[in-house]
């Protein structure tokens, strides 16, 4: 029964976790601009972050290590000190896109700019990891994260060309635009495989004190729950391809996303946009606060855990402490939030190698995982992942200079 | 392990070195540069077309149709810069500076109508941005199609 209970629970923060800044802005850009013809891109993503989540989850079940730690130990620190200064560096970016996030959600509803709002926002995700405990925080924000249920609701509500939806899962070439469809599609790769999602992901297991009998449970919320996380995102492709595409708009700046609901929910439409993003935002800024804080004590070998008081694992308590200071400042200073996820989105899309490499490595690792390592299916995905994850790489930061907004 | 390591960033600098050269060897014309900055004119005209009808119908409040209009303005303000600057030739410069110094004016127009709270006037501006929308468009085909 407590598996049951643990599985629910675990498809909820799938379902609150998943979908997040990075999801909204990449969905809301590629179904305003190609109607339904990126929807491959995201299903290709789900696929791969499935596998990875599961893997993350299983090492931790039976390891008893998260993925950090677990490089660190595996490979040393002087191979991880640079992967991991890049992806802190990520960390930060995707934090400030979060708190822009719940920023502009905030400016929907109070008119207030999206700086002023900055400090409030950035003092209330502090708080919120500085007083609660790790389940509570878990429990609450996927809880909420599921208003984002509103996208799914409002695709019912207007009936699109399932013909045409069902087209645009499989991969075709652009017919206009070449250069920004594929940047929206690295974009999207980007966003679903965000190396703090795995981070956070083992270090909850560990908290959580996963052993090798949550294996299976691991395997159900990986599925379902990041399963249900992009249908989320899927249907958020939909509504702006059936809103936001024949109006002729497309989506540079949150204010241009922000009517999508209004043609399915007229009166509430608009305050389900801002309640849904200021939530995913929240929900997933806790996230990468926390993955930045676990990643950077494991890589340390300090204490670390959000369920011991602030006294007992002080660094731990400082990083990220520190990491919301950052980016609540880059927000602060006019950092268009908008501008500032999709570049995020790119870089993180860049740097997955470091993310993929250590994956295959480790789940190979017959000492530690024994009748856990990988099978050949899921090391044929981790190989896909590393291949694309480098040219991922190497395009990039060239399609961002051609075809970024 | 190291060595493969290495071997993919020197991989990924060969890749970005060439698409750098390759994207430094692409130049457009004065009226491609112009065309490039009519899109996001038309998209901000599409969507305080659908803000104005949105407020009309009570589904946005108006202080999100301030600060769209705010927003929009500077897309505007940005084009109208970019042709007054451009070197495309006069004939085709100035009917897009034009527009984009008539979209200016409606989005003022209806900023200082959210500014008012006076809903009335949105269906009115909505149409008058219709219009502009259309003519841009005609405009944008007139100008592709010899290069097409």
């Amino acid at each position: 029964m407590k598996k049951w209970m643990q599985l629910a629970l675990g498809v909820l923060t799938g379902v609150g976790g998943f979908f997040d800044i990075g999801n909204l802005a990449t969905s809301a850009q590629a179904g305003a601009s190609f109607r339904f013809q990126l929807l491959w891109s995201l299903l290709l993503a789900t696929v791969l972050v499935i596998f990875l989540v599961e893997m993350s989850g299983r090492y931790a079940a039976v390891s008893g290590k998260a993925l950090p730690d677990a490089i660190r130990e595996r490979f040393g620190f002087k191979f991880w000190a640079g992967p991991f200064l890049i992806l802190s560096f990520i960390h930060v970016l995707v934090l400030g896109a979060e708190i822009g996030g719940i920023c502009f959600a905030l400016h929907l509803v109070t008119g207030l700019p999206v700086p002023l709002l900055a400090p409030v926002v950035g003092i209330l995700v502090w708080l919120l990891l500085w007083r609660t405990t790790f389940s509570t925080l878990e429990n609450s924000t996927s809880v909420l994260g599921f208003l984002t249920l509103a996208f799914v609701v409002a695709v019912v509500v207007h009936h699109p060309p399932l013909r045409e939806v069902a087209a645009g899962m499989v991969p075709s070439l652009p017919h206009h635009h070449p250069a920004q469809y594929w940047y929206i599609a690295v974009s999207i790769v980007g966003a679903v495989l965000a190396p703090y999602l795995f981070y956070f992901y083992s270090s909850g297991a560990v908290e959580d004190r996963w052993d090798k009998g949550y294996v299976g449970v691991n395997r159900g919320i990986s599925v379902i729950g990041m399963g249900f996380g992009s249908l989320i995102a899927v249907a958020a492709v939909i509504v702006a391809a059936v809103v936001l595409a024949p109006r002729g708009i497309r989506v540079d700046d949150y204010h241009q996303a922000a009517l999508m609901l209004t043609d399915a929910f007229p009166f509430w439409g608009f305050v389900l946009f801002a309640v849904a993003m200021g939530v995913a935002c929240l929900g997933a800024a806790v996230e990468v606060g926390l993955s930045m804080a676990y990643a950077t004590a494991q890589t340390f070998g300090w204490t670390w855990g959000e369920d011991l008081e602030p006294r007992e694992d002080a660094r731990f308590c400082l990083v990220y402490t520190a990491a919301i200071l950052i980016s609540t400042l880059i927000i602060l200073f006019g950092v268009d939030p908008f501008k500032l996820t999709l570049l995020t989105m790119v870089i993180s899309a860049a740097a997955l190698p470091f993310v993929a490499i250590p994956f295959l490595l480790l789940m190979n690792d017959r000492k530690t995982l024994r009748e856990h390592t990988n099978g050949w299916i899921s090391n044929t995905v981790t190989v896909l992942v590393v291949l694309l994850s480098v040219v991922l790489a190497a395009v990039s930061v060239p399609l961002t200079l051609i075809g970024g907004s | 392990m190291r060595t493969v390591a290495s071997r993919l960033g020197t991989g990924w600098w060969a890749a970005m070195a060439l698409a750098t050269v390759f994207l430094s060897c692409q130049t457009q014309s004065p009226e491609q540069v112009l065309l490039k900055s009519a899109e996001p004119v038309a998209s901000w005209l599409a969507t305080l077309r659908m803000t104005s009808e949105k407020w009309a119908a009570n589904s946005a409040p108006s202080r999100f149709v301030r600060s769209t209009a705010q927003a929009a303005d500077d897309s505007f303000e940005q084009a109208e810069r970019d042709a007054e600057k451009g070197e495309a030739s006069p004939a085709v410069r100035e009917p897009f500076h034009r527009i984009f110094a008539d979209s200016r004016s409606a989005c003022d127009q209806l900023r200082r109508a959210a500014v008012a709270d006076d809903r009335a006037a949105a269906l009115p501006i909505a149409r008058r941005l219709a219009a502009l929308q259309a003519e841009l468009a005609a405009l944008r085909k007139a100008n592709e199609e010899p290069t097409s």
